[in-house]
C-alpha cells in the first residue's frame, strides 16, 4: 500500500493512545474532539486529494526509492519540475482547505534530512543516510504524516544551548545507551504535530563543537511513551464548541500547534540521523528552513485565493462591489497574492540537484520569498477588512439570529441586498473574520510572520547570499570607475 | 576522441556567486591537458569538461552539453560536483578530480 485513504489516515489517529493536554485536561480520543478534528480534516484532505484523478499528477509522484506510486508529501524532489509541483500542490491544499493543511513541514524536513546525511556520512564515514533512506521507504510505503520538528524552547535568547542555565532549554541527549539515546527538552510551535503518525526531530540552529549533545536528529512515532503534548489555544477557538456552526467561519478545516515536551524520551538507534555532528548543523537547519520558506509562496497563497474570493463575495452581498476603489482594492489584493507565488515558484525552478540527487531550492528566491510573506498577508487581511466593513466584528452571534423572539429583527436589520440571505453575509463576514482575526489567522498572518523562521532570519540570509561585490564592480563599470572590458568595438 | 584534453563550458553567468575567470586561470595554470573552451561543434568528444557555472542552478547542464566531453566536474556556485566547496577551494578541488579521471582512464 502506498496511498492511504482519509478514512484510514483518520483511523490511525483514533489508534494512536497519547498523553494530551487540553484546557487543564487531559484528552481522550482527540481524533473526534470538536476543537481538534477541523485540523485532522485538512490533513484528510491531502490524502483525499491524492485518490482523485484529477489531482494526480499535483498531489503524487513517482519514488526514487522504490519505484511506486507515493503522496507528493512524503516525495524526496528529483528535479526542479517537482519542486514546482510541490508549490502548486500546496496552493490546491489552501483553496481547499482555508488554513494550514500541516503537512509541509515533514516533507520540508524529509528533503532537508535525505541530502544533509549525505554529505554528512561522506565526510564522517557514518551511516547515517543508509537508516534514513530505509526510514524514508517507511514514511512512503505507509504513506505517513510526519511532523518536522525543530523549534526548541530556547530559553534565555541572549545564550547559546550550550550555554543556558537550564540545559533542556534546547532537546538534548541526556544519556547514550548501546541500543540508542534518551533525549529530553521541548518542542514549541508544532503545527499539526498530533495528526501526524511520526515525529521528524532536527536541532534549532548552528551549534558549536563543544554543544555535541544538542546536535541530533531522529524520528519517533507521536505515541512514543515520555511525549507529552499541551495543545495550544487560538483566537475564538471556543466558537469550535458551540451548538452553530456559522461563527466558526470555516467551518470544517482548522490548523493547530501543540507544545511538545520530550520527557527522557528513548529513541532507537536505528531512528538516528545525526548525533553530535555539529559541523552539519548549519546545513541541515539553512536547508530545512530554505524548503519552508520556499512553501509558504504556495500554501499561503492558497488561502490568499480564498480570501480573494471572500472580498469579492462580501463586496456584491454588501453592494458595493461596482464601486472602484472597492475593485482597486481587490486588484491590489491579486496583485500582492500573486507576488508571493511568483516567489514561490521562482525558487523552484531554479532549483538545483544535491550530491544526494534530491532537489534544494534556491536559497536566496526562498528567502525573499518567505520575507513578502511576512508582509502580504497582512496587507491583504487590511484590504479585505476594509471592503468588509465593520460589521465583521460588531454582528450578533449566530444563537442571537435564530432566537424566536429576536432573531428576525437582528436579520432584518443585518440585511444587505433583498437577492441575498442574511445567513450568506453572516457567513462570509465569519469566514473573512476567522483569517484575519481569529483562528485562521494564527496560520495565515502569525505563522506567515514567524513560521519557517522570523523575517530578521530571512534578512541575515539574504545578507548572506547576495553578491554584493558583484553589483558594486557592475555600478563601477558602468559610471567609468573601473574599465569597461566589454567595450571592444 | 581528442586524448587527455581539458576543457571548459561556461554558463551564461546571469547570477555569478562565484569568480569563474579567476577559477579557470587557476585551473589553467595547474591542470595539464587544459586546452580551453570547448567549442560546441566539436567533431569528437575532450577527456574532461568542466562546467563552469555561475551560481547552483547550473542551467547549461543539458544532454546536448554533456555530448561533448567524456568526463564532466560540475562547478556551480560554491560546489563542486554538489558538494559545498569554499570559493577559494574550487580551482584545487576541480584540478584534484581532473587528474582522478585521468589517472583513473589509464587503468
Amino acid at each position: 500500500m502506498t496511498l492511504k485513504t482519509p478514512e484510514e489516515y483518520i483511523s490511525d489517529l483514533r489508534k494512536m493512545d497519547i498523553n494530551l493536554w487540553l484546557f487543564g485536561e487531559q484528552v481522550k480520543d482527540y481524533a473526534d474532539h470538536p476543537l481538534i478534528r477541523p485540523s485532522i480534516n485538512a490533513v484528510a484532505m491531502t490524502y483525499k486529494l491524492a485518490e482523485e484523478p484529477e489531482y494526480e499528477d499535483i498531489m503524487t509522484a513517482t519514488s526514487n526509492l522504490t519505484g511506486n506510486k507515493v503522496n507528493r508529501f512524503t516525495h524526496l524532489h528529483q528535479s526542479a519540475d517537482d519542486l514546482v509541483k510541490k508549490v502548486k500542490m500546496q496552493r490546491l491544499l489552501g483553496q481547499k482547505t482555508g488554513c494550514c493543511f500541516q503537512r509541509c513541514v515533514g516533507m520540508d524536513a524529509f528533503n532537508a534530512v535525505y541530502s544533509t546525511t549525505f554529505e554528512l556520512d561522506a565526510k564522517h564515514g557514518t551511516k547515517y543516510h543508509e537508516r534514513f533512506t530505509e526510514y524514508m521507504k517507511y514514511v512512503q510505503d505507509n504513506d505517513l504524516t510526519v511532523d518536522g520538528c525543530m523549534t526548541d524552547a530556547r530559553g534565555d535568547r541572549s545564550k547559546a544551548p550550550g550555554a543556558q542555565d537550564d540545559p533542556d532549554a534546547y532537546l538534548h541527549v541526556v544519556e547514550r545507551r548501546s541500543n540508542g539515546i534518551v533525549v529530553r527538552g521541548c518542542k514549541l510551535h508544532q503545527t499539526g504535530m498530533i495528526n501526524s503518525h511520526e515525529i521528524l526531530v532536527m536541532p534549532n540552529n548552528s551549534l558549536k563543537e563543544s554543544e555535541k549533545d544538542w546536535a541530533v536528529s531522529f524520528a519517533i512515532p507521536v505515541d512514543t511513551p515520555g511525549m507529552i503534548y499541551i495543545y495550544g489555544r487560538q483566537s475564538c477557538d471556543t466558537r469550535k464548541l458551540e451548538p452553530t456552526k456559522v461563527d466558526v467561519g470555516n467551518i470544517n478545516f482548522g490548523g493547530q500547534e501543540v507544545m511538545a515536551i520530550f520527557n527522557d524520551v528513548f529513541v532507537p538507534l536505528e531512528r538516528i540521523f545525526m548525533d553530535g555532528e555539529t559541523d552539519f548543523t548549519t546545513m541541515l537547519v539553512e536547508r530545512f528552513a530554505g524548503y519552508h520558506r520556499q512553501s509558504y509562496g504556495g500554501c499561503k497563497v492558497g488561502v490568499g485565493d480564498t480570501l480573494i474570493g471572500a472580498a469579492q463575495a462580501i463586496a456584491e452581498y454588501n453592494g458595493a462591489s461596482k464601486a472602484s476603489h472597492i475593485k482597486d482594492k481587490i486588484i491590489e489584493m491579486c496583485h500582492l497574492n500573486e507576488t508571493l507565488y511568483a516567489c514561490g515558484i521562482a525558487c523552484s525552478s531554479e532549483g538545483h540537484k544535491t550530491a544526494a540527487g534530491n532537489y534544494m531550492i534556491d536559497l536566496l528566491l526562498a528567502n525573499i520569498c518567505k520575507q513578502n510573506v511576512t508582509r502580504f498577508p497582512y496587507e491583504i487581511s487590511r484590504l479585505v477588512q476594509d471592503i468588509a466593513g465593520g460589521y465583521m466584528v460588531t454582528m450578533p452571534s449566530d444563537q442571537d439570529f435564530t432566537n424566536p423572539e429576536i432573531g428576525s429583527l437582528v436579520a432584518k436589520y443585518s440585511a444587505t441586498r433583498s437577492d441575498i440571505p442574511v445567513e450568506h453575509r453572516q457567513r462570509m463576514l465569519r469566514y473573512i473574520e476567522n483569517l484575519t482575526i481569529g483562528a485562521g489567522a494564527v496560520a495565515y498572518l502569525t505563522e506567515s510572520m514567524h513560521g519557517a523562521g522570523s523575517p530578521q532570519a530571512q534578512r541575515i540570509m539574504i545578507s548572506r547570499l547576495v553578491n554584493f561585490d558583484h553589483r558594486k564592480e557592475l555600478a563601477e563599470t558602468l559610471c567609468g570607475i573601473r574599465e569597461n572590458c566589454d567595450l571592444t568595438w | 576522441m581528442v586524448d587527455a584534453k581539458i576543457g571548459v563550458k561556461y554558463c551564461g553567468g546571469c547570477n555569478p556567486q562565484i569568480n569563474r575567470s579567476k577559477i579557470v586561470r587557476e585551473i589553467k595554470a595547474n591542470a595539464p591537458g587544459f586546452a580551453g573552451v570547448i567549442p560546441a561543434d566539436t567533431p569528437e568528444p575532450w577527456a574532461i569538461g568542466i562546467m563552469m557555472c555561475a551560481c547552483p542552478v547550473a542551467c547549461v547542464d543539458t544532454p546536448d552539453v554533456r555530448k561533448l566531453a567524456r568526463d564532466w566536474i560540475v562547478v556551480s556556485g560554491s560546489m563542486v560536483d554538489r558538494y559545498p566547496v569554499e570559493e577559494s577551494e574550487i580551482s584545487e578541488r576541480a584540478v584534484e578530480k581532473c587528474k582522478d579521471l585521468l589517472d583513473s582512464a589509464k587503468e
